[in-house]
């Protein structure tokens, strides 16, 4: 058999190379689309906290853990009964997430937690005929309710990453179109150097038969090994909406490699279609 | 070699790249990840370790009962050592984990009969009164400071009076303390225990005063000593 002429290899091997670097551009680009369209958005927290029930178990564990405080402070049971509900969890929920997505802190406030909290008080005191309430140690329950009601709202991490979330969301919109002038670019540099364009459809089919496999292994490994759910979270709510959400980001990442398998499939007939055009 | 040989190996080996560049790329991928993250990857993959576990958590709020009173007939298997003294056998003791009821704590005199848990968690403190898990458990020669809410089960401390009689059971052992003393001392106070005494004395503290409504800033310590109980033998394997 004739050798290819070295020239022609030298070719061949850069417009490899280029394949694997929009296999890169394409890995990233997806990445991030998914990033921008869950993690960085505020709507895709709040509605899998709202089908993961996280508002519900939330209130059963802040009503079970302000009980453990009325058993320390001399508080019966009753007193929290209907106390903390979804609504109001929703809502102070929701405050603190549009805070935190548009940069102003993951701020929770509990002026309005307190001000409830000090008037069933004055309820309790009243009916229960307790006369000598000492000031300071109602304070100090009143502000350790408090806490427990901000701690159980905060999500683990968030107040530290915040610097760096806000810095990636922000740059991410530039980054997604950096990413895709790139890929453009990459896919017009295979048409326009290469005389036979089913070379050109080639060298994108290897790409994006790479971008399904980087893609999808990841997340099918963590759907099969059922790692996602082995996650240590003190909260029961929390756990249900991590997994659910990282549930959610496995499928739409898979979604995608899969739209490059079909991509892949397509370019492959197309590219043996235009390959016996030109052969015949 | 015919047009239609040369055609038909370059496109077996035209297709075998569609299948071996792809695998090629992906492990591209993920090596250029690797090295673009290899400073930080150590302490991702620490991360990653402190966060999963190797089993789903467990969430129920249900507690271990490893309690199983000792009957009054019935011998504990023991050990005499050099000092005549008998000591429970170390493998017949089922040491508890943090948040299992492992005993009972009895004060007659003051109404008080409540479930004894290792850890003072708040599933503990919720169905009785805690060891703190930085002190040790009865018999094993060292400080045991029980915690308990003033409200609930620890509210009839505050009857406690000096020589009154503390019983404290365990699946191991029956151990019978003596009050020595109370003292209200501030909740910061660490004087109040010494977690490092090399001799069995019993510590039972919660906050004050009684039955008043919100936190405060004080604490009720009752201090007991050791009257009667078989000690643990702690050398493991010795002699084996």
């Amino acid at each position: 058999m004739a050798k290819k002429p070295f020239s022609s290899r030298v070719r061949n091997a850069v417009f490899i190379l280029l394949s694997f670097l929009l296999t890169l551009i394409l890995f990233l680009l997806s990445s991030c689309t998914v990033l921008e369209a869950t993690l960085f958005n505020s709507e895709f927290i709040f509605d899998n906290m709202n089908s993961s029930n996280y508002f519900i178990d939330k209130c059963d564990e802040i009503t079970t853990s302000l009980i453990d405080l009325g058993y320390a402070s001399g508080l019966d049971e009753k007193f929290f009964d209907n106390f903390v509900d979804e609504v109001m969890l929703s809502e102070d929920t929701r405050e603190y997430l549009d805070n935190y997505y548009s940069g102003n802190g993951a701020k929770i406030d509990t002026t309005d937690f307190k001000q409830s909290f000090n008037t069933e008080l004055d309820e309790y005191i009243a009916n229960n005929g307790i006369e000598d309430v000492n000031g300071k140690s109602r304070d100090k329950l009143v502000n350790k309710a408090a806490q427990i009601y901000r701690s159980s709202l905060e999500i683990p991490l968030f107040s530290k990453l915040s610097a760096y979330f806000l810095t990636a969301k922000n740059a991410m919109p530039f980054i997604l179109v950096g990413l895709a002038v790139l890929a453009g670019v990459i896919c017009l540099v295979f048409f326009l150097a290469n005389k036979w364009k089913h070379r050109a459809v080639k060298y994108i089919c290897y790409a994006t038969s790479g971008a399904f496999l980087s893609l999808g292994i990841v997340p099918a490994y963590l759907m099969i090994s059922g790692k996602i759910s082995h996650i240590n979270l003190d909260s029961r709510a929390l756990y249900n909406m991590f997994v659910q959400s990282a549930n959610s980001v496995c499928l739409a990442v898979l979604f995608i490699s899969l739209f490059f398998l079909l991509v892949s499939l397509g370019l492959y007939f197309l590219y043996r279609r235009m390959y016996k055009k030109v052969s015949s | 070699m015919s047009d239609k040989k040369r055609r038909h190996r370059h496109k077996k080996s035209d297709g075998k790249s569609f299948i071996i560049l792809p695998i090629i790329f992906l492990f591209g991928t993920y090596l250029v990840l690797y090295l673009a993250l290899a400073p930080s990857f150590s302490t991702l993959f620490s991360a990653a370790g402190m966060f999963f576990s190797d089993n789903e958590k467990d969430y129920s709020t249900e507690y271990k009962n490893i309690f199983v009173p000792v009957s009054e007939n019935s011998t504990l298997p023991t050990v005499t050592k050099e000092d005549n003294k008998s000591y429970v056998k170390n493998d017949a003791v089922e040491y508890p984990n943090y948040g299992n009821q492992f005993g009972e704590l009895i004060i007659e005199e003051c109404g008080i009969d409540n479930k004894l848990f290792f850890g003072d968690g708040e599933v503990a403190l919720r169905n009785g009164v805690g060891i703190y898990n930085g002190s040790f458990i009865p018999g094993y020669g060292r400080t045991i400071l029980v915690a308990g809410h003033n409200n609930t089960y620890f509210n009839g401390l505050k009857y406690a009076e000096k020589g009154q009689t503390v019983v404290i059971r365990t699946s191991y052992g029956n151990y019978e303390y003596r009050i020595t003393g109370t003292a209200v001392k501030k909740a910061t106070d660490r004087s109040a225990y010494d977690l490092n005494a090399d001799y069995e004395n019993l510590i039972m503290y919660t906050c004050y005063p009684f039955d008043e409504l919100g936190l405060t800033d004080y604490r009720f310590f009752v201090y007991a000593e050791l009257v009667s109980g078989t000690p643990i033998d702690k050398s493991i394997g010795e002699g084996d």
